[in-house]
């Protein structure tokens, strides 16, 4: 996740990012953690637009929420994800 | 009733030592489900939070009577491990790895037809009947008892399609996901061969993606054999050809295998396909109210 995202930020044309994930091997709280750790690596320029559901769902959203970052906007659906991605992007 | 598992099952997990074989033992343990035994060669005596570790399937079964293998094992001792729990008697064997060579599996499939076994994926996240068992990975608390079955090549768009249709209060019978490989064990047709005679379901989703002609081949069999309503969608509208698109068996070769012909295919015999997951929902709604 740190890794794929450090490469998504990199490219200046990219205006805000979307992360939906619904969690079935994959864990959320491994999730979050890792957008915490890319976002040490890399200064995000772009709102990043997250949605997480599945395993570990309710993890995963807690660390989001403690962490705080000012680009970070959690979503709880995958539409409305999409919709306020689409709509930051727009606005960028 | 439901399909493939329920109250009745007993599993042994191979691989339970792994870090995914214990979290997920352990989760659908805690869901409900019988997880009598695990294995892994070379750590018999051990326990997995008291789950007792074997070091072959034969001897797990021996001492707790499993009918049931849920597969861990890394890519390249999993068709090992597939043919292991077929030779002790399974019925079923659920492999959730990833990564197993095509012509392992190709000889895993012609030694299973001999065999009494029936296998679920490889690459797949494995099988849920909601408040009886789940033998996989699907998050259990996604899910609701139901009369809709549902089977699909896609692990995360039955975890989106599953929790929209729970979050609209419509309970599950069955849930496949029969993964997305292009060798593998149950598919389609063998699960609306079971959903039409389940007396718990009284209808079912097919989730199917792009590449190979499963869907195709599902159409006709519902148009020949199935009285329950079917509602479909396939993933990769916009999927460009040569492409493979995550799964190994998802991938549109010269004209055949596209979204549209599978959605033309099962629409030409009355079968509603949704074009996304919220689509789908509404279209089991209807067909349900």
């Amino acid at each position: 996740m740190a890794t794929s995202l450090e490469v998504i930020l990199s490219d200046p044309s990219v205006r805000s990012v979307l992360i939906n994930i619904f969690g079935g091997i994959t864990r959320c709280d491994l999730v979050a953690a890792g957008i915490l750790e890319a976002l040490k690596r890399v200064e995000a320029t772009v709102p990043i637009v997250v949605r997480l559901d599945g395993t570990n769902a309710k993890e995963g959203r807690q660390i989001l929420l403690d962490a705080g970052h000012e680009q970070v906007v959690p979503m709880p659906t995958m539409l409305e994800a999409a919709e306020e991605a689409a709509k930051l992007a727009g606005a960028a | 009733m439901a399909i493939l598992i329920d109250e009745a099952t007993r599993v042994v997990v191979q691989g339970i030592t792994g870090r995914e074989g214990t979290f997920h033992a352990l989760r659908d343990r805690a869901y409900g489900t019988q997880v009598v035994a695990g294995v892994t060669p070379g750590k018999a005596g051990q326990d997995v939070d008291g789950i007792p570790v074997f070091d072959t399937v034969a001897e797990a079964v021996a001492e707790t009577h499993a009918n049931t293998s849920l597969i861990f094992v890394p890519a390249r001792g999993a068709s090992e491990a597939i043919l292991e729990a077929a030779d002790a008697g399974m019925r079923l064997i659920v492999c959730i790895t990833e990564g197993i060579p095509v012509r392992d599996m190709a000889t895993v499939a012609s030694y299973l037809r001999g065999h009494g076994a029936a296998l679920i994926g490889p690459n797949c996240p494995g099988v849920i009947s909601p408040g009886k068992s789940n033998v996989g990975i699907i998050p259990g608390e996604i899910c609701a008892p139901g009369s809709v079955g549902l089977v699909s090549r896609s692990g995360t768009l039955t975890y989106q399609i599953v929790h929209e249709l729970t979050q609209r209060r419509i309970g599950q019978s069955t849930c496949v996901g029969m993964g997305g490989d292009p060798v593998h064990g149950i598919g389609f047709i063998e699960s609306l061969e079971r959903f039409e005679d389940d007396t718990e379901t009284d209808m079912v989703v097919m989730i199917g993606e792009i590449g190979g002609d499963d869907e195709e081949r599902a159409a006709r069999f519902i148009h020949d054999n199935m009285s329950k309503p079917v509602v479909g969608y396939i993933a990769g509208f916009t999927a460009p050809p040569g492409k493979r698109m995550g799964h190994a068996g998802a991938i549109v070769t010269g004209s055949s295998g596209t979204a549209q012909a599978k959605a033309d295919a099962l629409e030409a015999i009355g079968v509603k396909v949704g074009r996304t997951p919220t689509h789908v929902a509404d279209l089991v709604a209807a067909a349900l109210a």
